[in-house]
């Protein structure tokens, strides 16, 4: 069986700085002091460098017991400044996208997730929200700043769909052996084919008669 | 060395001066030994008369032994990196190393006398001159070891051994087949493991080049080498790996693209695999001239 794509929206440790005077900005001082402890260990030079937990990178704690995981982050990082590309991530099979809890006060991923919203909520793709454990012992500000930037994933949430928060390091585990369960992004109809067989056969809710 | 890549100083003298070839410079200037001995007496005749003209037809087997040098210096190098500063510095070791040797005769048999007086006179020069020439001569009239030596593979001491000669010629047309991909050029879709395989038939060569006892400055003249076709191979593995055309060719990009058509997000990707990039680019570029004749 082919390897499950996933791709992660994090910080780089350049952007850090940036959402942590946004965090203060907003009043949030706790958080913005919590990050600025942290950066360093959390953050490296891509977005593929993240460390959410026991230093160790979401592809690290996705592959560790077997290599059924592959990256496909490099799809964010050749997006350009506008997202006029935004179809490389839309057509491309990636099944979860793994959200850095403090990417949602970056403006560029908040831009990305305006373009992207919609979209993931409605497909058979994963949005999973990683917030380390012990961050602050009001989460109500976090989870408040996810609803609104990722506004339809989170209300697909709320209707059943499969849009996981993780908190700690054994819930990635959980997660990455659970979806191996899942039916597969490639062995469902893709919505843009569905859409075109609607258009050409047209909609019908007639059984077939045999 | 271009492309970033550090070369180790002793592969550089290697590569310059012929280190791994070292026994040539030793059977080259064996037979102005025999002059020593008395065996071989060679009459030049009034030289200073006729010297110039004599240093000019003298060119002749220079040129020569320069030429047959520089052919087996290209069979036991990789590539052709410093190919003619190689033979040219062998070839003047050879023929002072003869030319000295004819002129130890000399003074052994009494037809010079060391002196130190008057270094640049005329009967100085008539004398180097002289041993010059019957040093070429004795490249020229005894030199069969040299000869076999310079024209054939030979498992002599201070010389590249044949199987290592064989392993080099057999690396470097896989090497020029794996150049002439158009993957360096722009993005192919990888219908097929051709060319991985290729690479991995490339890769099992070099492996054997390493096994072989000694041969420790060839061995550490391939190391960039090694690395290079190790990286083509994981490159191509990513490539595949990506989820649809667009994917695998922008991980094309981060491997073969020039920095300057990568996005910034792609210049990051690039920057965390920058060793193997120039790797790529040292494989690439090694000047390996035309096909083995």
């Amino acid at each position: 069986m082919s390897k499950i794509s996933y791709a992660v929206i994090a910080l780089k440790l350049n952007e850090a700085d940036s959402v942590i005077s946004e965090l203060r900005a907003n009043k949030m001082a706790g958080i913005a002091d919590w990050l600025d402890q942290r950066k360093d260990s959390f953050y490296g030079r891509r977005s593929e460098d993240w460390k959410p937990f026991m230093g160790m990178t979401i592809n690290q704690l996705l592959n560790a017991k077997s290599a059924d995981y592959k990256s496909e982050t490099h799809l964010i990082e050749a997006l350009d400044g506008n997202f006029s590309n935004i179809n490389i991530l839309v057509k491309s099979k990636i099944e979860v996208f793994f959200i850095d809890i403090f990417a949602l006060f970056f403006q560029r991923y908040k831009d990305l997730a305006n373009r992207l919203d919609l979209y993931l909520a409605d497909s058979n793709r994963k949005c999973c929200l990683v917030m380390p454990y012990g961050l602050t012992d009001d989460s109500s500000f976090i989870i408040t700043a996810y609803s609104q930037v990722w506004r339809a994933v989170s209300g697909a949430y709320l209707e059943g769909l499969f849009h996981p928060t993780v908190l700690r390091a054994d819930d990635i585990t959980h997660l990455r052996n659970y979806l191996l369960t899942l039916p597969r992004l490639e062995d469902s109809p893709i919505p843009d084919n569905v859409n075109e067989m609607k258009q050409r056969y047209g909609q019908t809710t007639q059984k077939p008669n045999f | 060395m271009a492309n970033g890549i550090n070369q180790s100083p002793l592969v550089t003298i290697d590569q310059t001066i012929g280190l791994r070839s070292w026994g040539l410079i030793l059977y080259g200037a064996l037979p102005a030994n025999i002059t020593v001995v008395g065996t071989l007496q060679q009459n030049v005749g009034k030289v200073n008369n006729l010297l110039y003209l004599l240093l000019a037809v003298s060119v002749i087997p220079l040129i020569l032994t320069f030429l047959l040098i520089r052919s087996r210096q290209r069979e036991w190098y990789l590539t052709y990196d410093r190919l003619f500063v190689r033979s040219a510095i062998t070839t003047a070791l050879i023929v002072s190393c003869a030319s000295l040797v004819a002129g130890l005769s000399g003074v052994i048999h009494g037809k010079y006398v060391v002196s130190t007086a008057n270094i640049l006179s005329t009967p100085q020069w008539i004398v180097l001159a002289e041993s010059f020439l019957l040093g070429i001569g004795s490249l020229v009239i005894s030199s069969a070891l040299f000869i076999t030596i310079i024209t054939k593979n030979s498992e002599l001491p201070g010389l590249p051994p044949p199987k290592l000669v064989e392993s080099l010629a057999a690396v470097r047309e896989k090497i020029r087949y794996l150049q002439a991909s158009p993957i360096w050029d722009g993005y192919i879709r990888l219908t097929d493991d051709e060319l991985k395989d290729k690479a991995e038939e490339l890769e099992d060569e070099l492996e054997k080049v390493f096994h072989f006892t000694g041969n420790k400055i060839a061995k550490k003249s391939l190391e960039p080498v090694r690395d290079g076709v190790t990286t083509f191979i994981d490159a191509i593995d990513q490539i595949q790996q990506g989820g649809n055309e667009t994917s695998k060719e922008i991980i094309w990009q981060t491997y073969f693209a020039p920095a300057n058509a990568l996005t910034e997000g792609q210049l990051l990707s690039r920057s965390a695999i920058q060793n193997q990039h120039l790797n790529l680019l040292h494989l690439k570029e090694l000047n390996l001239g035309g096909r083995d004749v």
